[in-house]
């Protein structure tokens, strides 16, 4: 039976209708619909239990207890801890990226090693090998190895002091922030005793002087509670109505180099009205005549730029409030503050009976020491490494054979880049722990990457601006993602081989150690609680006059007339902190203000604007005596005139797509100032110049 | 005529036969991918020893109802060691009770991601209205995937909630469901 | 209004939220707890109304004086979840509704037709387009959470007041054997509430006088955006800043009503 034309579609006709009889047309038709809703390509959701483990957020200050959930073990996402006091719930935009930043593109996955200027990775084993005999090489010369490191509650600082102590070198430095340079000022210009904190819950007046202490200063989470919760009233001096300045009551508008000024001329009144304070304060009477004769009201009007009138009402309240904390610190949360102006706000709260009392300024001990081989906390916290690289830079020290970088990253975050890069380029062998491929790794020989800190055991003692000594830890939460290491594990085993006992056989015994001295129960600690005692140190030989005050009170402070803008740096944690970048999510969240394309904004008022010869939307050049950057004027009327807010955290040249070229990096504009009566170098925000670039057509 | 006659309404029918059996037979098979159970199981002979669902198939941390496939604890509650001789048992033991590794059953019946489903809020209701006869099998049914969705073959589609709510007078509202 | 049109307030719950605009200190940590709870993808970009996916956008106010009298806020927004929802009633798939159960304008993404009629009727510009298929970068797909589906390019998306929360707690309570209708304060609260950390982000039942919410809707300092359009936004603001309140409206000068 041949099958001829007209039977063809005699068989064509019949399958199109018993086609039609069957489920498939039906079927393929919702079928492709639904296949439209759900592309292949586009990811799907996890399914299963969701839990949450307690984690430790260790992304530079401020550092608190936070929530990790996970889904069938895999974290998912990072919310605050209620059960935790730093946090109470609360979370700030980097710490809530905590999860995304496992998986960011800027993560080291295994040791590197640098050959013919290009990283290979290594195993483990080589990496081992190739520190282990450079170490033992250096071991027992003086001073040839040397750290920096950027986590300052960590007890892997211990671990790593240790091991330099061990190979015999005291060049352990943390990087330069405001817990340094407290520690400077209060014990070694001022005799005092033990670690500075504030009691902030306490207080019922809060006078900032120049911290931005609802975003960058300290623990800001905690202080977003606590002004949420009303505790206190807020008054804010400083050149700029940043975040904390228009929340707080009032906003004194003052420029940053007359904060110290201030303070001082507040403590003219003060000593006018108010007996002299309990506390025994040797120099008291120098202070006073000092006081009295260079902060007259008109002389106070010519220093600060203020009104009589508005100082007299701002010591009024000082002295009307019953616990009331002058908080002196720096406008963005690191370097850039001076030995006179923290020196000036000690001692407005020491005259105003404000030390080791609720709401005061409060002398926290020093944490128990594990690591028998390690120098104190106060001599750790007494290196400067912004004069040791200035001095390695001039030639006047020799330059170290090793450096150690931990949780830090100086090529991006410290001032002068020039000199600071000058300096490392002296040193022949840099080793970097850092979990994400930063500017200092970049320029490193050997890489030997940290977890992530959801991947390790870790821990926290008494972060920065704490009212009272504090302990957390936090355990890991997750299998490392990438073939890392935990650094203090990792130099425990490399002491071993080093023939150097450093006391531990792990980082967690080591914890656990730490955690039975201080009597704080270890099973609470890592499930998200906190260990707190309220002792405090009293003092007994605390200076408000001596010599080295009186030279840098005396100290002449002006600047070139060239540059007449002041700058303001600020620091806002969407845009990550001086060693994390821009978080994949931080970036999203910035305004059209804030970053276009890759320029990123500085902000003036029109006054200033004027003055300078730009407008809205000018694409600008700041000049400083160091350094260049390139941006967009943004007018806001919150900005004292003459001076100009500078955003910091853009600018990065590694790390990933989420902040490589994203405007530049403001703190090349910084220097560094090392003062004659202190003796202590800080980041200095020198006046800068605007002009207006030409559009190149 | 009789050329006519030859082919007559042959090639029709053979069209319409041809179509059926691909459309009923071929079509259904080629759409799913039949992906097989890690392990044997019985549920009738489960049910005949425990008697209830909610051992092996709630959340009792979180006091939830019917949320999820048994973990590995929860078959290790009884099958620490091998019950019975079955080497599928044994196997089970082996390699993940001992290991504390868990078995990845296959949902046979998986609700796609936007929609937000709770056993509990439908606790009311007898299991077998919707999982068949699960509780009287002697064994797994294997989980058919489609090829085109992604969706398994007996995921209720949407129409067939609805009736239900509308009927028992529940909210038909879009986010009582969808995320 | 005609009684018709105030259907909502017939509903058994009206979720809300009051922002106390005084005490935002403009962080962004909402945003990002919102991102990373809704699967929103990260972006190359900074804003970007065509590239980048915002369902929460924290915007700066100024009061407009020249310093030193100038003062700024911050006012975050998120989907206003209108009483009279102008996106809904333009939809013409009815991927968009004004759900009964608890008063949220619901947005079913496999049922979009991206056709954007809603994010031109939205007067809140709450409302973004997929432009792009959504990407992680390699391994950042394991953050996704389960609470959301993911979005394609081609439809349209906005807040949801993170609507599964609503979701959780009414298991929760099922478990416990409460009424999943009357949910106890703070039970149910979205991601940007839970993690602001000065508790500007108020959140409840406006309809039940035991929230707090229902209160402070009530204050007189409490306004709402673009109030005389007659959306009945399901989000409050506080301010005791006149300037900030009168900000909240289109006013002009002869307008007898203020808003301050």
């Amino acid at each position: 039976m041949a099958l001829d034309r007209r039977g063809f579609l005699k068989f064509v006709a019949g399958g199109v209708i018993g086609t039609g009889l069957t489920p498939l047309p039906w079927k393929l038709t919702d079928d492709i619909s639904i296949w439209t809703q759900n592309w292949p390509w586009i990811p799907h959701i996890p399914d299963g239990e969701i839990n949450s483990a307690p984690a430790l957020a260790k992304l530079g200050q401020p550092e608190y207890g936070i929530l990790v959930s996970k889904v069938k073990g895999s974290p998912i996402l990072a919310r605050g801890n209620p059960n935790h006091p730093l946090s109470q719930g609360g979370i700030d935009p980097l710490a809530a990226s905590s999860v995304q930043l496992l998986h960011s593109p800027a993560r080291i996955r295994q040791p590197m090693r640098k050959k013919n200027g290009a990283f290979q990775a290594i195993s483990w084993e080589q990496a081992i090998q190739e520190i282990a005999p450079k170490l033992s090489g250096l071991k027992g010369q003086k001073n040839k190895v040397a750290c920096v490191s950027g986590d300052e509650t960590s007890s892997t600082n211990e671990i790593l002091a240790g091991l330099l102590q061990g190979l015999g070198s005291e060049k352990f430095f943390f990087h330069p922030g405001e817990t340094t340079l407290y520690h400077h000022i209060w014990q070694k210009i001022m005799g005092g005793r033990g670690h500075l904190g504030f009691d902030l819950p306490g207080a019922d007046l809060v006078l900032s002087l120049g911290p931005d202490l609802l975003e960058s200063w300290g623990n800001a989470v905690s202080q977003q509670y606590l002004f949420g919760q009303g505790t206190f009233r807020l008054l804010y001096a400083g050149p700029v109505q940043n975040n904390t300045a228009a929340m707080a009551s009032r906003w004194i508008p003052v420029h940053s180099d007359a904060l110290g000024h201030l303070a001082l001329a507040l403590a003219y009144h003060i000593l006018k009205k108010r007996s002299p304070p309990r506390q025994n304060l040797s120099g008291f009477r120098q202070l006073h005549r000092y006081v009295r004769h260079n902060y007259t009201p008109l002389e106070a009007q010519k220093k600060t730029g203020l009104e009589e009138a508005t100082i007299q009402s701002l010591a009024g309240e000082l002295l009307q409030a019953r616990r009331p904390l002058v908080l002196p610190g720096s406008l963005s949360g690191s370097c850039d503050v001076s030995g006179f102006d923290l020196y000036c706000g000690f001692c407005l709260n020491l005259l105003l009976d404000r030390l080791n009392t609720a709401g005061g300024m409060q002398c926290i001990p020093e944490p128990p020491k594990v690591v028998p081989g390690a120098p104190s906390w106060s001599k750790m916290l007494s290196g400067d490494l912004l004069a040791e690289l200035r001095r390695i830079a001039q030639g006047s020290t020799e330059a170290p054979e090793l450096m150690l970088f931990y949780e830090s990253n100086p090529v991006y975050s410290l001032p002068d880049s020039k000199l600071t890069r000058k300096a490392l380029e002296k040193i022949p062998y840099k080793v970097s722990f850092s979990q994400f491929m930063d500017e200092t790794a970049a320029t490193c020989d050997l890489l030997l990457p940290q977890h992530h800190f959801l991947e390790r055991l870790d821990d926290a003692f008494t972060p920065f601006s704490s009212a009272a000594a504090n302990y957390s830890v936090g355990l890991p939460v997750l299998e490392p993602v990438h073939s890392t290491r935990s650094t203090p594990d990792l130099l425990l085993d490399l002491s071993g081989k080093l023939e150097l006992d450093l006391g531990a056989e792990s980082y967690e015994t080591l914890l656990k150690e730490k955690a039975g001295l201080l009597d704080a129960d270890w099973g609470k600690l890592t499930s998200g609680g906190m260990w707190r005692n309220n002792t405090v140190v009293s003092q007994d030989r605390l200076e408000l006059w001596n010599d080295r005050i009186s030279r840098m009170l005396g100290q002449d402070r002006e600047r070139p007339d060239k540059y007449q803008v002041h700058m303001v740096p600020q620091t806002d944690r969407r845009t990550g902190s001086p060693r994390t970048a821009i978080p994949p999510f931080g970036l999203k969240t910035l305004r059209e203000e804030e970053l276009e394309q890759n320029t990123f904004f500085i902000r003036l008022n029109r006054q200033t604007a004027r003055k300078n010869g730009v407008r809205e939307g000018s694409l600008v050049k700041i000049v400083s005596p160091e350094g260049t950057c390139r941006a967009k004027v943004n007018l806001d009327e919150g900005v004292m005139t003459d001076a100009v807010v500078v955003p910091l955290g853009f600018g990065h040249t590694y790390w990933d797509q989420f902040s490589r070229g994203k405007g530049d990096n403001a703190l090349q504009l910084f220097g560094i100032r090392c003062e004659s009566g202190s003796g202590m170098c800080h980041c200095s925000t020198p006046r800068v110049r605007i002009s207006k670039i030409e559009a190149a057509r | 005529m009789s050329s006519k006659k030859k082919g007559g309404i042959m090639p029709f029918l053979l069209g319409i036969a041809a179509a059926l059996v691909v459309g009923w037979i071929i079509f259904p098979k080629v759409l799913y991918v039949q992906e097989t159970q890690p392990v044997r199981f019985s549920h009738k002979l489960h049910m005949e020893q425990i008697g209830e669902c909610n051992l092996c198939h709630s959340n009792r941390e979180e006091r939830a109802y019917a949320t999820r496939m048994p973990s590995t604890k929860d078959c290790a509650l009884c099958h620490y060691t091998a019950l019975t001789g079955s080497s599928e048992e044994k196997e089970l033991v082996r390699e993940y009770i001992k290991k504390d590794k868990q078995v990845p059953w296959k949902a046979s019946q998986k609700q796609p991601d936007n929609v937000y489903f709770s056993h509990l809020a439908h606790k009311d209701l007898e299991c077998r209205q919707c999982h068949f006869d699960m509780e009287n099998r002697d064994n797994l049914p294997p989980k058919y995937v489609n090829r085109l969705t992604g969706y398994t073959k007996t995921t209720m589609k949407m129409h067939e909630c609805e009736r239900c709510h509308a009927r028992e007078n529940t909210s038909n509202a879009c986010y009582v469901c969808h995320k | 209004m005609s009684e018709s049109m105030q259907i909502h307030e017939h509903f058994q719950i009206k979720w809300g939220m009051v922002i106390d605009v005084d005490k935002c200190t403009g962080c962004g940590a909402c945003q990002v707890a919102c991102q990373a709870e809704n699967n929103i993808p990260p972006s190359q970009q900074s804003f970007d109304r065509l590239r980048s996916v915002h369902w929460l956008y924290v915007y700066k106010l100024e009061n407009g004086r020249p310093y030193p009298e100038s003062d700024i806020a911050y006012l975050p927004r998120p989907c206003m979840q209108c009483g009279n929802p102008s996106c809904a009633s333009v939809c013409p798939v009815i991927a968009t509704t004004k759900d009964e159960e608890g008063g949220i304008v619901s947005q079913i993404y496999p049922r979009c037709i991206g056709c954007r009629y809603c994010m031109a009727a939205c007067p809140y510009h709450s409302r973004v387009f997929n432009w792009f298929d959504p990407v992680w970068p390699k391994g950042m797909e394991k953050t996704l959470t389960p609470y959301v589906s993911v979005r394609p390019r081609g439809v349209v998306e906005k807040c949801t007041f993170c609507h599964h929360r609503f979701q959780l707690a009414k298991r929760r309570a099922r478990a416990e054997g409460r009424d999943p209708h009357h949910l106890k304060e703070d039970e149910y609260i979205p991601a940007c509430a839970e993690a602001c950390p000065t508790g500007a982000i108020a959140f409840g039942d406006l309809h039940n006088p035991e929230h707090k919410v229902h209160q402070l809707s009530r204050s007189e300092h409490a306004f709402r955006i673009l109030e005389r359009l007659g959306t009945e936004p399901q989000v409050y603001y506080l301010s005791r800043r006149p300037w900030v309140r009168r900000q909240g409206d289109n006013y002009v000068q002869k307008d007898q009503q203020r808003g301050e």
